[in-house]
């Protein structure tokens, strides 16, 4: 019952149900099982048996053709005495990087084709293998990219993630590229064969030579038997296993003469007709290899001649060329690259050039925007009145001193646009470049004080709607009795002086001269003098008032001048009409200042307050029926 | 209810005939994974001085008992009875097969592990349901005597009942138990279906309730990983 204890974790299902579902992983898992055979060179069956050997001899002589494919190639580009090597380095190099010598082979004449160099060959296909590892590209892709790059076609090359731009690349020669690429995926390869997947590439590899062995050998029993489609028919068609009988006769033939060369054959020729027919089961590939092996070796089979020996050293001679050849190719390239990498520097100056052009052209066009010719010619007449107002020094206000300033940075920008026109039409870009920065400094300043002027109205305009609003103003209304008593003090001074002398015009510095004043005529001197008397009087009284009305209006127009001096300082409008009407009325209005608030709200307050009130308590002020 | 995994059994058969190496990893991600619940499962029992003196003295001349005698409570055995397995198991009597499990072997752990689940306060105390009354001859018939005596069913009747001596017993002995270590349900809350106490327990049950199904995600990963590879692996052979 202990074992009823027992906590089941991720179960199955296996009832009834289970049974069809078995029966389908079943099938499944045998598919998989003859496709994992087939490669594992697991024999299940005849029909196992059979498949596999076409599937070897497929491979076989797709590899023999590969071969042949890269001597080719090989030949071709001038490297025919490398063939040998090749076939060994790719043979070395599938057994311990994984890569199946069908993409070898193929990469191997791609890179020889491009380079001209074995040695050369030897290390971008090594190289490759470390870039496919480390990088997400397969093995072709990067044999290719290291060809193209060979050739300087280096666009594939930020597939790789260098850190370099496109431009330091161009600029960069193939041995550094290498060299950068070398130590950026440097052990990649090695680190990929560690892991599982890297230990089953090799088993593949293994495998797959393994397929090609026994397939080669295969191919030579087809040829002995002379099957179109191999083994499969071999039963089927009688002409081809009389040709293969034949074939064995052959062979047993062959085998005999060959035989009878061995020392002492003598021995065995006794017994040739039952070694013969053991020996005559196999190829007459695999009776010549065997009895090569039955005669070991031949030291003298193939004696040293001169023929060989120049044989030897024409290798050893191509071999030498064909490497001065990539050689010089090499530098050719380099040469070839280098010219392009000038060419390149040379366009991306060109470009760089013209973009500060039209930068400074971007520039001018902005300054143009924000110059206006008529505000200039304006500016340029004030700033000689602004010359005089300067003269004031301290006493001018912020105002006067910023519209000073503004005049002054928009004839700067003036200047810096005609230079910067010069310097464009001259194609001087250092001087474009220069002024076109000045150019923007200049505009970066106008604006920047444009916006002081901005600022500077809005912080008044904001710190007078924070003044404290007063129903009455208090300091209004100081000044206003300060007036009063101002006025109260200067009647009472008029008062004294109505009895003393009256003050003449002269004293009011009115240019009326000084005891000009004429007494006032009594009514009963009046009562006593002629009409005529009178008359004359009245024309002289009024010629009198006529004067001193020109006299005042002088002084109004000189006030008034004085006034649109003073307008035009601040950069008011020299509308005297309606201007000079609004200065009067808020310079009156600024004398006092009185102001009705509403101060209604505070009421509402104390309404609604009584209203809730009322209704919190029963007492409902809404009529019956009210919604 | 285990998660249900559909083809993990021919997974497993597929791993150990073509890829023992991938085999052997999964089993051990599972391994891994179990080994926290169990360990945490031994943590939870008692010592022997915990519990009550009299279950842990062996009897003497056991060996000569004609009937199994209640289990004995060795508190190293105890610890040694939890484990894991990590091979399917056979199919139950519903048709599942479970693909790992944790496992209370011991007699004594089973006891500490479920005492109390069923009756918390022990298991009541026999009480005669029923008497039969016979009479006999002829002197019933006259009245003169009658005996009454009580006839046990065949198998007996005693099962479920509380046979000690002591009416106290089950009571005192669940009392004991759950002074060091109380049951827990490990059955998920809100899970559909009836009620049962049939995942309480006081060892491994707590352990996997505290594992919140930590155990159980890492199990299930470990064997979706290993089919993942496996799929792999049969792709690039093939």
């Amino acid at each position: 019952m202990a074992t009823d204890l027992v906590i089941n974790i991720a179960s199955q299902f296996l009832g009834k149900k289970s049974f069809a579902d078995a029966d389908k992983a079943t099938k499944k898992l045998t598919g998989s099982v003859k496709n994992l055979g087939r490669t594992l060179g697991v024999t299940l069956s005849a029909a196992a048996v059979l498949a596999y050997g076409k599937a070897s001899v497929k491979a076989a002589s797709e590899d023999i053709k590969a071969q042949r494919l890269l001597a080719t190639t090989l030949k071709n580009v001038g490297l025919a005495y490398a063939a040998v090597d090749a076939e060994n380095f790719i043979s070395k190099m599938q057994s311990q990087t994984g890569v199946l010598d069908d993409q070898l082979r193929p990469a191997f004449a791609q890179l020889a084709g491009v380079t001209g160099s074995v040695a050369k060959t030897e290390k971008l296909l090594a190289l490759a293998f470390d870039v496919s590892s480390g990088s997400t590209l397969d093995y072709a892709s990067s044999v290719d990219l290291l060809a193209q790059a060979y050739v300087g076609n280096k666009k594939a090359l930020k597939q790789l993630d260098l850190g370099y731009t496109q431009a330091e690349l161009a600029a960069m020669s193939f041995d550094q590229i290498q060299q950068i690429i070398t130590d950026r995926f440097a052990g990649s390869g090695k680190a990929a064969l560690d892991t599982y997947i890297g230990q089953m590439s090799l088993l593949a590899v293994a495998t797959n030579n393994a397929k090609e062995i026994i397939g080669t050998s295969l191919l030579g029993a087809i040829d002995s038997v002379g099957g179109s489609d191999g083994i499969d028919n071999l039963g089927k068609d009688i002409e081809n296993a009389a040709k293969s009988l034949a074939n064995f006769i052959d062979s047993i033939v062959y085998l005999k003469e060959q035989i009878a060369t061995i020392p002492g054959a003598g021995i065995v020729k006794g017994v040739f007709g039952a070694v013969g027919n053991v020996l005559g089961r196999f190829s007459p590939q695999r009776a010549a290899e065997l009895l090569k092996e039955i005669k070991g070796p031949q030291p003298f089979s193939q004696p040293m001649s001169l023929a060989n020996q120049d044989t030897g050293r024409a290798a050893l001679a191509a071999s030498k060329k064909a490497e001065l050849d990539a050689i010089k190719r090499n530098k050719e390239l380099a040469k070839l690259a280098n010219a392009q990498a000038k060419s390149a520097a040379a366009t991306a100056k060109a470009k760089k050039d013209q973009a500060a052009l039209d930068k400074a052209a971007l520039a001018l066009g902005k300054g143009q925007d924000v110059f206006n010719l008529d505000a200039i010619q304006i500016q340029a007449a004030l700033l000689a009145k602004q010359d005089e107002i300067n003269k004031l020094g301290v006493s001018a206000s912020d105002q006067q001193r910023l519209q000073l300033a503004n005049d002054l940075v928009r004839l700067t920008i003036k200047q810096d646009m005609l230079a910067l026109e010069d310097a464009i039409a001259n194609k001087d870009v250092a001087a474009a470049t220069r002024l076109a920065e000045k150019l923007n400094k200049d505009l970066q300043i106008l604006g920047t004080l444009q916006n002081q002027s901005l600022k500077l109205t809005d912080i008044k305009n904001i710190l007078d709607a924070f003044k404290p609003k007063e129903l009455i103003d208090q300091n209004n209304l100081n000044m206003a009795l300060l007036k009063i008593e101002e006025m109260l003090r200067l009647l009472g001074v008029a008062n004294a002086q109505s009895l003393s002398k009256p003050a003449t015009s002269g004293s009011l510095g009115s240019g009326i001269p000084v005891g000009d004043y004429v007494e006032p005529i009594s009514k009963e001197v009046a009562a006593k003098a002629s009409i005529s008397a009178i008359l004359e009087y009245a024309d002289a009284a009024t010629a009198r008032a006529n004067a001193f009305a020109d006299l005042l209006d002088q002084q109004n127009a000189a006030d008034e001048a004085a006034l649109q001096l003073y307008m035009a300082k601040l950069g008011m409008t020299t509308d005297t009409s309606g201007a000079l009407q609004s200065f009067r009325t808020a310079e009156s209005a600024s004398k006092v200042t009185v102001e009705v608030i509403d101060r209604t709200s505070g009421l509402i307050e104390v309404v609604q307050n009584a209203v809730q009130q009322n209704n919190r308590f029963g007492n409902n002020l809404s009529y019956a029926g009210a919604i | 209810m285990p998660v249900e995994l559909e083809g993990a059994v021919q997974l497993r058969l597929a791993l150990k005939r073509f890829a023992p190496d991938l085999s052997k990893q999964t089993q051990i991600e599972m391994a891994t994974a179990l080994k926290t619940v169990t360990s945490v499962a031994r943590g939870f029992v008692p010592s022997d001085n915990q519990v009550l003196s009299g279950w842990t003295k062996q009897i003497s001349g056991a060996e000569n008992l004609v009937y199994r005698p209640f289990p004995k409570f060795n508190s190293v055995q105890a610890k040694a009875g939890i484990t894991y397995s990590t091979s399917p198991s056979k199919p139950n009597k519903n048709g599942f097969v479970a693909l790992a499990r944790i496992l209370n072997k011991s007699a004594a752990g089973a006891i500490y592990e479920t005492a109390g689940r069923k009756n918390p306060q022990g298991q009541p105390n026999y009480a005669r349901k029923s008497r039969v009354y016979r009479t006999t001859g002829e002197y019933y018939k006259q009245g003169a005597y009658q005996l009454n005596y009580y006839v046990e069913p065949a198998g007996g009747d005693r099962k479920g009942y509380n046979n000690s001596a002591n009416p106290n017993a089950g009571k005192q002995f669940i009392s004991n138990l759950n002074s060091s270590g109380q049951l827990v349900n490990a059955r998920p809350k809100g899970m559909v279906g009836r009620p049962t106490t049939k995942e309480t327990g006081r060892l491994i049950y707590r352990a996997w309730a505290e594992d919140n199904g930590r155990a159980n995600a890492a199990v299930i990963k470990a064997l979706e990983t290993s089919a993942t590879n496996f799929y792999e692996l049969t792709k690039r052979a093939a």
